[in-house]
């Protein structure tokens, strides 16, 4: 074997698992009352689980980004969410993008695999990127056997191109449920094993945003939600809840908790298996395997209904864990951002790259120097909005707050929060122009360490 | 529990290059007053952003990153999410 091939050999493996929407207040692992996730809790035991690991931003497209740049949405140009996003913010992006994780690893020998449909520039770097293995539904299946296609081509061409359009509209509602995004991951690792290079996998689980539309859940069938709608003063506001009820068909909100409870469950039982895999298969002491939100959610918080349309921390403080192999792991306090993934990757597989990340390498956290007193985000679903927190206050600006989903406001102009003695974050402090102000306003928060 | 090693992390070893001195000069008359430091600093400055281009333009190849198959499929699956 030569040089190139031994180093590969080497490298080890590297797993993403993205839970989407999930924020540490409903993970057992983060101390909330019921057992949604116990294979967390278990992989917990020899991982490092960061108890203040906060999103850079409350939607998956600039959080993402954010991942595989290493850089703050103001900095790598994608700030808001689809389909919000400007033609302008894509140009600035695609101007500036020099590093992105994927490609910078598949150029080093990484078999690279996704498992996510969002699509667009997040399939750049991959080899494989597809959310299920077979696209087709049982109706396209049966209208792809032979004889009834051939009697279906004989249709007008208005009625054939409408079924088509039905077909293709059920499809694309389809969402994998988790157990199928697992089954196509551990597939594909089995033959990326075979290939014999070292692999990186993305897996992306939607299961857990609402309205969570791969669990089943029957819920109580009790009705209360009628005073909820009647204390929404906000028209455009009320439309909006009205309808993510009826998305979602359940009315009351202990069902709806319920729901995403179990939905953090199904993904959960995923994970166990993942861990199982990578253990019987010897692959768990060459695997780093990290598990975490790409950003949070509010049910009914702060009057943000079903939507991770704010920046208070159940938007943004999600859970994090990572399985380093040789290393036991234990609980970590220090402040860390998504931003800080993409170099903590590049440390650990002893690569360097000439760029201005804004994160550090967590194994600096992890070796007890704090790399940051705060941490950033900025809104994706609101037009101006970024928050500055340390670990306890937090100031939120925003200079235009309407949001993009329910057309309503969920921040006022100037918000600051005294977290030690507020940390659902009810009582607004602020008074006057602060030091915090002055770091968010003066656009000091690209630059780290500060 | 041992530390975890770190070794050469974020050194960035530097090289050499040659340019003219003619090149040089117009470069140091350029970037005056414009907050760049150093000669050196603008060429990097300059350098990453053609590369950044060219790679784009390597990863991106002919493949239309917004299909209209991809636009359609998006826009439903986010419809169906709340995001429209």
């Amino acid at each position: 074997m030569d040089n190139k091939k031994e180093t590969q050999k080497n490298k080890p493996n590297i797993i993403m698992i993205i839970i989407d929407a999930f924020r540490t207040k409903n993970s057992s692992l983060f101390g909330y009352e019921k057992n949604t996730d116990k294979n967390l809790k278990k992989m917990a035991e020899d991982s490092y689980v960061f108890k203040n690991f906060f999103s850079s931003s409350n939607a998956t497209a600039p959080s993402l980004t954010t991942l595989f740049t290493g850089k703050y949405p103001i900095n790598h140009g994608i700030i808001h969410q689809f389909p919000y996003t400007k033609p302008e913010e894509i140009e600035e992006f695609e101007r500036k993008k020099s590093f992105w994780l994927p490609t910078f690893l598949r150029d080093k020998g990484y078999g690279t695999i996704a498992i996510d449909w969002i699509g667009t520039w997040f399939k750049d770097g991959f080899d494989y990127y597809q959310e299920k293995e077979e696209q087709r539904s049982k109706l396209n299946r049966i209208m792809n056997i032979p004889f009834i296609k051939k009697m279906l081509l004989g249709l007008p061409n208005w009625a054939y191109s409408f079924g088509k359009k039905i077909i293709k509209t059920r499809a694309s509602e389809n969402f994998s449920p988790a157990k199928y995004t697992m089954n196509l991951a551990i597939n594909k690792m089995k033959e990326s094993v075979n290939e014999g290079k070292p692999f990186f996998f993305f897996t992306h689980f939607w299961d857990t945003h609402f309205p969570f539309p791969t669990t089943n859940y029957k819920g109580s069938g009790v009705n209360n939600i009628e005073k909820f709608i009647d204390e929404i003063e906000d028209k455009s506001h009320k439309e909006y809840f009205k309808k993510r009820i009826a998305d979602i068909g359940l009315y009351n909100l202990e069902d709806i908790i319920g729901k995403y409870d179990a939905s953090i469950s199904q993904v959960d039982k995923q994970i166990g298996k993942l861990v199982n895999f990578l253990k019987r298969n010897k692959l768990w002491d060459n695997t780093i395997l990290m598990v975490f939100g790409d950003h949070g959610t509010s049910l009914m918080e702060h009057g943000v209904y079903f939507s991770s349309s704010s920046l208070y921390d159940d938007c943004v403080h999600v859970p994090f864990l990572i399985h380093l192999p040789g290393f036991k792991g234990r609980e970590i306090n220090g402040f860390v951002q998504n931003t800080d993934i993409t170099p903590t990757i590049l440390d650990l597989i002893g690569e360097n790259y000439d760029e201005n990340f804004d994160g550090e390498s967590m194994l600096n956290v992890i070796n007890g120097k704090e790399t940051r007193d705060m941490v950033f985000a900025f809104d994706a679903l609101a037009e101006d909005i970024k928050m500055v927190r340390t670990k306890n206050r937090k100031l939120i600006i925003a200079k235009n707050a309407k949001c993009n989903l329910c057309k309503s406001h969920h921040h006022e102009n100037f918000e600051e929060y005294d977290l030690e003695i507020d940390p659902e974050e009810n009582n607004n402090v602020y008074s006057e122009k602060n030091e915090l102000q002055e770091i968010l306003e003066g656009n000091l928060a690209p630059k780290k360490n500060l | 529990m041992g530390k975890i090693k770190k070794e050469n992390i974020n050194k960035i070893k530097y090289g050499t290059v040659s340019l003219p001195l003619p090149l040089i000069n117009k470069i140091k008359g350029k970037i005056e007053g414009t907050g760049m430091p150093s000669v050196s600093a603008y060429v990097a400055f300059v350098l990453r952003n053609i590369l950044s281009s060219v790679e784009t333009k390597k990863i991106n190849g002919n493949k239309n990153l917004f299909s209209e198959e991809d636009k359609r499929d998006l826009k439903s699956r986010l419809k169906y999410l709340g995001y429209e």
